[in-house]
């Protein structure tokens, strides 16, 4: 493994994302403790973003769980500290999504062809791994208000439909969430960005995952010796790892059955 | 072989004569007088008795004939009266007239069946003449009169094969074919079951024992290892001996193995490889690398120690072929191999997105950590060669002056058949490939060897997805089609195998045509039918791995990798299981589904294919090419 120095991060707090709706948030883009000519200096395709992931129901315990998003270029990453687990995707000649699986706590990877499909849905749409929430959903919704101008820009959106009730606090500039939910029969998900990395050697974090020993997932079944490869089988995945961004059936909240 | 034995027969005949004296006769006497007359004799009667059949004594009916004398002159016999008696029985059926038999004779399976016999024995006497090509179509007979010269009949059936082609289908078991030769039947409009595959119809087929010598189920590495050297080998270790440690290099030295491929080489042939998967996967790599691990497809793949102790990545021998074999073989002359086709371009380039190929699907293609490009490298060695990575690449390549074909259309594997559309750039079919090739190929009169590999029939069983192995397997077919249309059955051997099976069934009683991806419905009835959990069921299912996805209209097998297993039986009724992404039932919950050990097929047709037949370890396969194509002998004779 490749060993790095850490990177000068510039920090950049969102102070307000508290876990209710935004509807009752009357902060606009002065919620970032940053200066907005900061963020106009930087784009959306290199940034390390940590969410906050919070699952309430009347019936159960709530549970709160984290992930990072890694932007670099044309790849995205769902890094995911509960379950050790990182997901990305590299967008190939903007057609085609190569998605690869790691397991930051074997430093292994399982490759998967672009073209490929997930969850029995083919990846075709780059936006909903890059910003979490698709552009096709983003469009679907309603924007009920608009603050600040330029860089500064937040919006806010919402959406009632039997998948439940959607609420979207949305950085533009950024292509990044700040806020959002869905809630359904009185359980609610929320992703809260907690804060923003906007200068993280992010081609550190890539690079150190593409130096892990890699395995076509065509391949899997070749070898029955592999202690890694078995253990595949009990660990479970992503879905199963209460990482809160997919339904108890696989399926990614507010997408299902859209792709 | 048949011996032939001699004997002669000698028959002695004796003769016999008898001899005696003889004297004169005497005179007539005089006659003497009348005896009183006698009295009247007794009657005899004789008696006839029709029997039915299933009688004790002639069980297929006739008559009981009694005699005696009518010893109380009542004129019958009585049973204490018959001193004889007789049976005239009628005889068994042993034979019956046409008109008997009309049913049969004008039944259409009868006769299609009496004209496959006419044929296999045609077939037979032809291949095993020992004249012409022996090959399947010639018609002569021989006989042989001595051990003499049954030799010479044997000597001249070796090496009338000129080329010979190998095609592989990674994990396509018995099974495999039939539901892949039913489904291309419904696919054209027929009910399936009464289609024939293009290897099907080849005149000769046995069976191999897939089994490697540390492993009842075998691996791709040790059974490629097995027909490409005759030497049966472990497991995941390619073209050396069972004296190998795997993963250990220092045992690879002394327990080499030659395959055909290089024998072919040696000889003066032209040789090439194809393969759906990547290029240095276990299949291609058993005809020209040595390994200890099958895994070492680049350097990035082996343990430091390895490469410090000196062996070399599957992907550098093949670029490295020529030289190798002629650093094994002093004072050897070689040209290389002449075709490679397939994917796994990542083996052959260095960690350096400066390398990425045109059509790179990552943001890194290559893996090599030693910043070698061996695409470059391949190039300088073979000026006159091709390089291609993609469909404009393959399509623009002149068979009859390319001299040398190095395609890389992949990262990894090839996509699967019916994934291929999704390609980046564009990837031509394995039938294509293989046309391609021979054209190619058979630009040297001195012949060829060509080995193609169906890699990924293997890949979407273990993913559970039978729609998936089933269409690579249609392809297979019709690439094994396009070398038979391409070559003469006088001068090329192709046989057609499987390394191993996979735990896949076809299963139930569904009725005839039934859709053989769908649920089993019986004869007879229109719905489907249930098990005794009353959930409707389907014909193909597998024993072990993921188990049930239904990921619909998805081409991609691997997609179900992407969930853990979910085995057992689930309500199906409502779903469509003919998708191509419906992944079959299964049993055991594994990471993937797995090989089985039973045997698989061999079809052969040409050249030495009669040699094919009856129950063969699979290292035969070596040794049927080695006697069609004389390799061996031709290769020694090149190094003279």
């Amino acid at each position: 493994m490749k060993s790095h120095k850490a990177p000068i991060f510039a920090f950049v707090l969102f102070s307000s994302l508290s876990t209710h709706g935004f509807a009752q948030d009357t902060k606009s883009h002065s919620a970032i403790d940053v200066s907005p000519e900061l963020v106009c200096e930087k784009n959306d395709t290199n940034l390390h973003a940590t969410y906050e992931i919070s699952i309430k129901s009347p019936s159960k315990d709530p549970k709160t769980t984290s992930l990072h998003l890694w932007r670099n270029a044309n790849n995205v990453a769902h890094e995911y500290p509960a379950t050790n687990v990182t997901e990305s995707w590299t967008l190939v000649r903007d057609r085609f999504i190569k998605p690869t699986r790691y397991f930051d706590a074997h430093e292994r990877a399982i490759e998967y062809q672009p073209g490929e499909t997930i969850h029995g849905k083919k990846e075709t749409d780059f936006s909903y791994r890059y910003q979490l929430i698709s552009d096709k959903l983003i469009n679907a919704m309603t924007l009920d208000k608009k603050d600040g101008n330029g860089c500064d820009t937040v919006e806010y959106y919402s959406l009632e439909n039997t998948q439940g009730k959607f609420t979207l606090k949305w950085l533009p500039h950024l292509k990044l969430v700040a806020f959002f939910s869905v809630d359904k029969n009185g359980l609610t998900r929320e992703w809260t960005l907690k804060n923003i990395d906007l200068n993280a050697n992010t081609e550190a974090f890539f690079s150190k995952r593409r130096d892990y020993q890699s395995t076509d997932y065509a391949d899997i079944g070749d070898d029955h010796t592999d202690p890694f490869l078995t253990k595949m089988v009990t660990q479970g995945f992503i879905e199963a790892g209460a990482s809160g961004y997919y339904d108890e059936h696989g399926h990614s909240i507010g997408e299902s059955h859209s792709h | 072989m048949n011996l032939f034995k001699l004997s002669i027969i000698a028959v002695a005949v004796a003769g016999l004569s008898a001899c005696s004296l003889e004297g004169d006769d005497g005179n007539d006497g005089a006659p003497g007088v009348d005896g009183v007359d006698g009295q009247n004799g007794l009657t005899s009667l004789t008696v006839q008795t029709e029997l039915a059949v299933g009688d004790a004594n002639c069980p297929n009916s006739g008559v009981r004939i009694d005699s005696g004398l009518d010893a109380d002159a009542d004129g019958t016999l009585v049973d204490s009266e018959i001193t004889s008696t007789s049976y005239v029985c009628v005889p068994g059926v042993n034979s019956v007239s046409s008109s008997e038999l009309l049913t049969s004779l004008n039944n259409e399976w009868f006769v299609a069946a009496q004209t496959e016999v006419e044929n296999n024995k045609a077939v037979w006497m032809n291949a095993t003449s020992g004249e012409s090509a022996a090959s399947s179509n010639a018609a002569f007979t021989a006989t042989v009169n001595s051990r003499e010269e049954l030799d010479a009949m044997v000597a001249n059936l070796r090496g009338k094969a000129k080329n010979v082609i190998l095609f592989v289908g990674d994990g396509m078991g018995v099974s495999t074919v039939t539901a892949a030769r039913i489904l291309d039947g419904q696919m054209n409009g027929l009910a399936g079951e009464e289609n024939q595959l293009s290897f099907d119809k080849f005149p000769f087929s046995g069976l191999s024992k897939t089994y490697n010598v540390d492993a009842q189920t075998p691996d791709s590495a040790g059974t490629m290892t097995a027909m490409m050297s005759g030497i049966k080998t472990d497991v995941g270790v390619i073209g050396v001996d069972e004296d190998i440690e795997r993963g250990d290099c220092s045992t690879v030295a002394g327990n080499e193995l030659v395959t055909a491929l290089e024998l072919a080489e040696i000889a003066g042939k032209s040789t090439g490889i194809i393969s759906t998967a990547r290029i240095t996967h276990a299949t291609p790599a058993a005809t020209y690398a040595k390994s200890a691990d099958r895994n070492w497809e680049d350097i990035s793949d082996m343990p430091e120690a390895a490469v410090t102790a000196g062996c070399s990545d599957i992907a550098d021998q093949l670029i490295n072929f020529e030289a190798n074999l002629e650093a094994n073989f002093e004072g050897l002359d070689v040209d290389g191999i002449e075709v490679v086709m397939g994917g796994g371009r990542r083996h052959f380039l260095p960690r350096d997105e400066a390398f990425n190929s045109p059509d790179a699907a990552s943001s890194i293609e290559g893996d090599r950590t030693d910043g070698r490009d061996l695409t470059a490298e391949w190039q300088t060695m073979y000026e006159n060669g091709v390089y291609v990575f993609d469909q404009s690449g393959f399509d623009g390549l002149d068979t009859e002056t390319t001299e040398k074909v190095f395609a890389l259309f992949n990262e990894s594997h090839m996509q699967y058949e019916a994934d291929r559309s999704n390609d980046i750039a564009g990837e031509p079919s394995i039938a294509e490939m293989t046309s391609a090739a021979i054209k190619v190929l058979d630009n040297n009169e001195k012949g060829f060897f060509l080995m193609v590999e169906s890699g990924r029939i293997d890949h979407a069983h273990h993913a559970g997805n039978a729609y998936g192995a089933l269409h690579d397997t249609i392809a297979f077919a019709e690439a094994v089609d396009a070398a038979d249309k391409l070559t003469d059955d006088e001068d090329t051997l192709i046989i057609v195998t499987a390394d191993h099976g996979h735990v896949f069934t076809i299963a139930g009683y569904p009725k005839r045509g039934n859709p053989i991806l769908g649920k089993v419905v019986n004869v007879g009835s229109d719905e489907a039918a249930t098990a005794a959990d009353g959930t409707p069921y389907t014909t193909l299912g597998y024993t072990n791995g993921l188990g049930f996805r239904n990921l619909g209209d998805v081409t991609n097998s691997d997609a179900s990798y992407l969930a853990g297993p979910d085995t057992g039986r689930k309500d199906i009724t409502d779903v469509d299981t003919t998708t191509p992404g419906y992944h079959q039932e299964a049993l055991i919950p594994l990471s993937s589904e797995t090989h089985s050990g039973e045997d698989v097929g061999i079809y052969a047709k040409g050249p030495g294919a009669f040699l094919v037949n009856g129950t063969n370890e699979q290292s035969v396969i070596f040794h049927v090419m080695d006697f069609a194509g004389d390799f061996v002998s031709q290769a020694e004779s090149a190094m003279e």
